[in-house]
């Protein structure tokens, strides 16, 4: 028995147990652990924009924001509006990978955009694209005023669109939960649940996206002695970027592919 | 501190999972709908239960063609995957066997006596279902229905049931009767109960993260003062 089945079980036991929140949270985790879901996406995203732990921490938190809040969104029009009716759940959330994988995309190209903006007018912003040291010297610098500039580097919005596109199409589990929730009268405790669970799928994320920005700041310190890493450094952000795009179309492609073999 | 033999694996790890990994993510979220039953009275016969049928993931009917002899068992890969082909509910909608097995899984009783049940021939069986009509000997106020469909072959599957009034319930193994009120109307009590449960939900994490918010504030200017 999976926790997400376990999960029902709960669901339907009197009382708010406190091992449901234990348990929404191992499955939130192990959901996150599946392949895909933006781990990919994400360690490329904070390589290649040069992130901190704490860019890692606000994609966690947009990926567990959305996925709660697209959970609650279709429950309640598959509960109460008949969405069912209207149109089939596999639909909808290819539906829903179509628009993850054209965000993706986006947040693809702005990123290639922003270096190749920063190397032709030679603005101190496009990462790695200047000689190393000078690189290195105003990352530092940001990184010191942080307080005071909460967006040192506009990294932000494009983290949070990446974390909205992989908590865009709601988990089956979390939404099950959710359903049948409404269903028992136990709308808020199945809510908590969700809410739980998105908690997981986040600190999976963040785990990864630490790993990440740890890989790329041993690069980083590396790349001041060695000038083949000195090249990777400067060439990761590039070709992260253009992963993310290829990444996006990849997920736009197949969600095309299933919406036109499935109608 | 320079290791750059683990530096560029790491980047090469990295960007190895950045381009094979995440195609797969379409992949990971085949949810179809759980399986659903709308029960309703007839409105012109007051002894007549309707009970629609609607299966959640199409695969699940082709599973259930299989299990029914229906459809042939290489329809189940060897991994355990089905894959829905829009004539298998051409198949399995027609066929007598799959009435019995529907007037077998799910059953009314009306004061203690079982009501006779028709399965009318669906028309679009992948798509709205079938319907089953069971006329009860008296006009009917309480019922016991049970829902027993799928759960024999997993134990896993539930059903969603919908009654008049916004009465909901949900079937799983082992919990497959339930006691439903289909005649004089009440108020919508679920959606209203939901409403307040998920406000209130919503309402105090919104208060936690301002609270949070305010608080991770505070901290910062008390320390750029101190600084």
């Amino acid at each position: 028995m999976t926790a997400a089945d376990q999960l029902q079980e709960i669901l339907r036991s009197p009382g708010v147990p406190p091992l449901a929140f234990a348990l929404a949270f191992a499955a939130g985790a192990g959901h996150a652990v599946t392949p895909g879901h933006g781990k990919s996406l994400a360690a490329a995203y904070l390589v290649g924009a040069r992130a901190r732990l704490r860019d890692a921490a606000w994609l966690g938190g947009s990926v567990a924001v959305m996925h709660t809040v697209s959970v609650l969104v279709i429950g309640l029009a598959w509960t109460f509006l008949s969405l069912s009716d209207v149109l089939p759940m596999g639909q909808l959330t290819t539906w829903l990978q179509l628009v993850a994988g054209v965000l993706v995309i986006g947040t693809g190209i702005w990123l290639i955009r922003r270096r190749l903006h920063g190397h032709r007018h030679g603005h101190g912003h496009g990462h790695g694209h200047g000689h190393p040291h000078d690189h290195s010297h105003p990352h530092d610098h940001a990184h010191e005023h942080e307080h005071e500039h909460p967006q040192p580097s506009g990294k932000r919005p494009g983290l949070i669109l990446l974390g909205v596109s992989g908590g865009l199409t709601p988990s089956p589990a979390a939404f099950l939960v959710l359903v049948t929730g409404l269903f028992l009268g136990r709308a808020g405790f199945a809510l908590l649940l969700v809410m739980t669970f998105g908690l997981g799928m986040a600190v999976v994320l963040f785990g990864v996206g630490a790993l990440a920005v740890a890989g790329s700041s041993i690069v980083v310190r590396g790349a001041r002695s060695r000038s083949l890493l000195r090249l990777a450094t400067r060439v990761a952000p590039v070709v992260a970027a253009a992963g993310i795009t290829v990444l996006g179309v990849g997920i736009t492609v197949l969600a095309t592919i299933n919406l036109t073999t499935v109608t | 501190m320079h290791h750059p033999r683990r530096a560029i694996a790491a980047l090469l790890a990295a960007l190895a999972v950045t381009v094979f990994a995440a195609p797969v993510r379409a992949a990971a979220h085949p949810f179809g709908d759980p399986q659903t039953v709308a029960i309703s009275l007839d409105a012109a016969r007051s002894e007549v239960v309707h009970i629609r049928w609607k299966v959640g993931g199409l695969d699940d009917l082709t599973l259930l063609g299989v299990s029914l002899g229906l459809l042939p068992r290489d329809r189940v890969m060897l991994d355990g995957a089905v894959f829905f082909q829009a004539s298998d509910a051409a198949a399995i909608g027609p066929s007598p066997r799959f009435a019995e097995y529907l007037l077998r899984q799910v059953t009314v009783a009306s004061d203690g006596e079982t009501c006779a049940g028709t399965v009318q021939p669906p028309a679009d069986l992948a798509k709205s279902g079938v319907t089953l009509d069971f006329a009860c000997p008296a006009a009917v106020g309480k019922v016991t229905i049970a829902v027993r469909t799928l759960t024999d072959l997993n134990s896993a599957y539930q059903t969603l049931a919908t009654g008049p009034n916004g009465e909901r319930a949900v079937y799983a193994a082992g919990k497959d009767t339930h006691d439903w009120v289909l005649g004089s109307a009440s108020g919508d009590e679920t959606k209203r109960s939901a409403a307040v449960q998920l406000g209130l939900v919503v309402g105090v994490s919104l208060l936690v993260v301002v609270l949070l918010v305010l608080l991770v504030r505070r901290k910062q200017r008390t320390k750029r003062v101190t600084r």
